[in-house]
């Protein structure tokens, strides 16, 4: 191809400022959070409108040019990669708050807003109203790229993840369609295709609207901490709290290797007995807080607990919530890389899922630090590395494979929150049979059937290879 | 060339045994849709002999029904093809109860009321319906069925972790599984709410629990006007309260089952408060306070049985059988236009001979209808299409929509049930890659599918 024409072409759509072709910018789009690298780019595009998309789109699919939404990037398992070169349609220009509209409890956003932005532009509004879901990338995740991998967070045992709070999609489609599925009104007819294309991780077109839910603000809210022996002890404070009718906001262990690092970035001071923390956070009517707060305090002593604080309200309990959102951070000190693993198990197999990870670890001689949202038995067992280190980043990954693996025989999923990407595509195998990894196939070949958006993504290479129709 | 009847009963046979496929007048009768009947009748009792029923139906090119509990068999128009009726009458096992993990996986034809059987002894419950629903959890599924307190404990979408179905070419598959975060790959179950069987037939499926509240209770209120109650529920949803359901009813509608008497032009607000005791007491006082300011003639609190009776009561006023002279609709909207709504539905069009009955789900933003028809009215089918026609366009600039969920065959076979649906045109990629010989339903889902 033509380079320059092709170069023009873009400009043409999008306008000359918007498209970014030096060496270094194309270089730079090479990357994400994630530990991969991708393919030399033709040019990134900074799109504005959902027409744009669509024309750009077709462009690319009538020169059969791959193409890769991106939002900011900040994805762990290389779902933004361009595996295949090709072109970035990057959102960050789309990042506008359409409406709020309280009496609906809804808004309506451009997929490139930042997550923290949407709830300071709710909260302006002076009304008790938020947007829950709360990934740690939130200050710089975009809710287009949450959509795209139906982010987690903190918050997901009684509120759920991103899926739960999203309304309805505008989509372009890789023939340059723009349709809208769900919407303001709940229970449109028909399957919930919003609930399908969620998670799609920008495989199946890229999303140019998205309507999500707002919640009331919780009237109280109270943060725990408790610190525990064993991380036995921990977990099953977490399957009683719940067992006895409970559904605390947040639940968060921290194993003893993490509480460590996180001690010396930010020094709490932790016993040296502890092996485990656990944050709770608790929120409703004030009327039923300290009745509430009792009750898992007294849960947390049947299981020895060791030191039991209390803080009332969002501001205060952030002195407890610190030693949790100061993880990464302390993983980031322990050497110069850090991989995430994203297992989930049943709840109540955290135990055990979390004393495999150990033997993982021995076995593999990899310092692996835990924290997890034990409510949700969704864990990040951590490895510090140092891509540069000759035979780490195979070790790592390796190890990272044989977690997943434990997870998937104890019942649960090879990813919680982070999403496929081009990480976990041979893993897939794990949890679906080659029939069922056709069937999934089919609906990337119903929207897709060139593959040129997001291409060769979430399913195994070996399949992929194979001529598919 | 499709096979006679005897041959198809015959090849039945040979999959699931003389006693589970039958194709005497009794039982083929009382597999009719609208008057449309099947050859066979086949109840597989595995989900393997589900899939190898499929799989002789898309050889032979039939078209197969699938029977849940048979409640809702007349959602959609009639079957465009129809020689096999697929009974999951037998596939009645729950799988696992998980109480610790809150999940519970079973199989498709287990009805609602075995769950809470199951549950409501460790207190937790499944969100959807009330404890004596007969509908099969299949069936709700696949009619996308969320309960009246969906606005406190989520939609069939939310509760929904996991099937296991059986493709229309016979693959017999699960997506989904028991955890409650998994975001591996495209999240294939949501294909299936509301699918009415389009693209496989659900054989098993997990959800996850809910714990029962402490306390609950209903307070009814009775108020002189439509809007006056429509007023008071919007202020029921903008205080600080956490109320189940937030809903309203005409006084024509199944009025005699609530604690309050109303007359023609009231309505009544229904306010279900889930909590502890204490949570629970404060939110009846300011619920009721709240109304009290916005013209309340009456108000009372339920519990307990009653409580269950009325919800019971509500749903069966829904859910029961077609009447061939009445017209059902559900109209969704966001819930600010649900007053809207109302008033659209209440300027009664010329064919009903009696005003329209309705039950509207305030904090969700969908209202049941009903119309009384008028068989004397001239040119009945093409009177209410025009209406149809005029509601949806009116809906539509208010984001809404509107789907006839029953009417008499002779008129729901001239209507367009489901409207157009913006997401209609993905609908039928899917179903061309799913069901290419469209086995499964075949004309009765969203898009003509
Ligand atoms: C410190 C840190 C903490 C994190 N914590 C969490 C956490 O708690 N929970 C969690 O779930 N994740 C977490 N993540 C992962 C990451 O932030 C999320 O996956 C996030 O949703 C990605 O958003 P993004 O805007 O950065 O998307 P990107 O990384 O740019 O893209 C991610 C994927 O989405 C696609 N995509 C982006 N925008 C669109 C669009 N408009 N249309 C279609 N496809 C699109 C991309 O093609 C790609 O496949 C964390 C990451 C970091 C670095
Ligand atoms: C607006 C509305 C609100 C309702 N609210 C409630 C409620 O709150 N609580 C309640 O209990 N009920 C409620 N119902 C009734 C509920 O939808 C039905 O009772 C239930 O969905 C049907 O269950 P069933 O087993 O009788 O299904 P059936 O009537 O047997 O089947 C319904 C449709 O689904 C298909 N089907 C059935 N099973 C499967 C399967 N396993 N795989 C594929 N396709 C299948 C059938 O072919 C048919 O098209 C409501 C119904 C409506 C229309």
């Amino acid at each position: 191809m033509d380079s320059n024409a092709a170069l023009a072409d873009l400009e043409a759509i999008v306008g000359p400022q918007r498209v970014l072709r030096s060496r270094a910018e194309r270089a730079v789009y090479g990357y994400d959070a994630s530990v991969f690298r991708g393919a030399e780019l033709l040019a990134v595009v900074l799109p504005t409108t959902a027409e744009q998309i669509s024309r750009l789109v077709v462009w690319c699919r009538d020169r059969g040019v791959p193409y890769v939404a991106r939002g900011t990037g900040t994805g762990i398992s290389g779902g933004a990669i361009p595996t295949h070169g090709g072109v970035i349609i990057e959102l960050a220009l789309m990042n506008q708050v359409l409406e709020i509209d309280l009496a609906n409890r809804l808004a309506v956003v451009q997929p490139g807003v930042v997550n923290q932005d949407l709830k300071r532009r709710v909260q302006e509004h002076g009304y008790a109203y938020t947007y829950v879901p709360d990934p740690g990338s939130q200050v710089v995740s975009t809710i287009g790229g949450n959509v795209a991998t139906n982010a987690g967070g903190m918050h997901c045992l009684k509120y759920g993840i991103t899926g739960n709070h999203i309304l309805g999609l505008e989509m372009v489609l890789p023939d340059g369609d723009i349709v809208t599925v769900g919407g303001k009104a709940v229970d449109q007819p028909g399957a919930d295709l919003t609930g399908l294309l969620v998670g799609s991780e920008g495989t199946l077109g890229i999303v140019t609207k998205i309507i999500v839910r707002l919640l009331q603000m919780p009237e109280a809210v109270t943060t725990h901490l408790a610190l525990f022996k064993t991380v036995d002890d921990a977990a099953n404070t977490v399957s009683g709290i719940i067992s006895c009718g409970l559904l605390p906001a947040a639940m968060e262990l921290l194993d003893k290797s993490i509480m460590q690092a996180v001690d010396k970035a930010v020094h709490v001071g932790f016993p040296a007995e502890a092996g485990a923390a656990l944050i709770i956070e608790l929120d409703g009517f004030s009327d039923d807080m300290a009745r509430n707060a009792d009750r898992v305090a007294e849960i947390c002593k049947t299981y020895d607990v060791i030191a039991f604080e209390t803080e009332e309200g969002i501001e205060a309990g952030q002195r407890l919530w610190l030693c949790r959102r100061a993880a990464f951070g302390a993983m980031a000190r322990l050497d110069t890389d850090v991989y995430i693993v994203d297992g989930c198990v049943p709840r109540t197999q955290l135990p055990e899922a979390l004393r495999r990870v150990t033997a993982i670890a021995e076995r593999y001689d990899l310092p692996i630090v835990n924290v997890a949202h034990a409510g949700d038995g969704n864990l990040h067992p951590s490895i510090p590395f140092n891509r540069r280190r000759a035979g780490d980043i195979e070790r790592v990954l390796e190890a990272g494979r044989e977690i997943l693996e434990a997870c998937v025989e104890l019942g649960g999923s090879i990813t919680g929150e982070h999403g496929v990407g081009m990480e976990k595509q041979n893993e897939m195998t794990l949890m679906f049979s080659p029939i069922e990894l056709q069937v999934m196939r089919r609906i990337k070949l119903a929207h897709d059937p060139d593959d040129l958006c997001n291409p060769k993504k979430i399913f195994p290479l070996s399949m992929l290879s194979e001529a598919v129709s | 060339m499709t096979p006679s009847p005897t041959a198809l009963h015959s090849r039945l046979t040979a999959l699931l045994g003389a006693e589970n496929a039958w194709m005497d007048e009794p039982t083929t009768a009382g597999h009719a849709v609208a008057s449309r009947r099947p050859a066979v009748v086949a109840a597989p009792c595995a989900a393997e002999q589900v899939a190898a029923v499929l799989e002789l139906a898309s050889r032979e090119k039939l078209g197969v029904v699938p029977w849940g509990c048979g409640t809702q068999m007349h959602l959609g128009p009639p079957p465009a093809e129809y020689d096999v009726a697929l009974s999951l009458k037998h596939l009645t096992r729950v799988l696992d109860y998980d109480s610790a993990n809150l999940t519970l996986t079973a199989e498709a034809g287990v009805a609602l009321r075995e769950v809470y059987r199951l549950t409501l002894p460790g207190r937790q419950f499944l969100p959807l319906g009330y404890p004596g629903s007969e509908a099969s959890l299949g069936g709700l599924l696949v009619t996308n069925t969320s309960g009246v307190k969906r606005l406190r404990y989520g939609g069939m979408r939310d509760l929904l972790l996991g099937v296991r179905v059986a493709l229309p070419e016979g693959e017999l598959l699960r997506y989904g599984g028991r955890v409650v975060k998994n975001v591996a790959g495209y999240d294939l179950c949501k294909l299936y709410i509301g699918s009415l069987g389009a693209f496989g037939v659900v054989t098993e499926a997990t959800f996850r629990l809910a714990m029962l509240p402490e306390d609950e209770r209903l307070l009814a209120v009775a108020f002189p006007t439509v809007a006056q109650g429509m007023a008071a529920a919007t202020a029921v949803r903008s205080a600080a309260l956490l109320p189940s359901t937030v809903a309203l009813v005409s006084a024509a509608g199944w009025a005699d089952a609530l604690p309050v008497g109303l007359e023609a032009g009231q309505a009544a607000l229904l306010v279900h408060m889930d909590g502890s005791h204490e949570s629970v007491q404060r939110q009846l006082a300011e619920g009721e306070a709240i109304c009290t300011s916005h013209g309340a003639v009456q108000a009372a609190t339920l519990s307990g049985e009653e409580l269950l009776t009325m919800w019971e009561r509500q749903e069966v006023w829904r859910t029961s059988a077609p009447d061939p002279a009445l017209l059902q609709v559900r109209v969704g909207v966001p819930p600010s236009n649900v007053e809207t709504a109302l008033g659209l539905l209440d300027e009664a069009p010329r064919f009903c001979r009696e005003p329209v009955r309705w039950l509207a789900d305030a904090g969700i933003g969908s209202v049941t209808a009903r119309l009384p028809l008028d068989a004397q009215a001239d040119d009945l089918a093409a009177q209410v299409q025009a209406w149809l026609g005029s509601i949806r366009a009116r809906l539509d600039d208010r984001q809404g929509f509107a789907v006839v969920e029953s009417a008499p065959e002779t008129l729901i076979t001239q209507l367009d049930v489901w409207g157009a649906s913006s997401g209609a045109s993905l609908l039928k990629r899917y179903k061309s890659r799913f069901d290419p010989q469209g086995v499964l339903n075949l004309g009765r889902c969203v898009g003509g599918l």
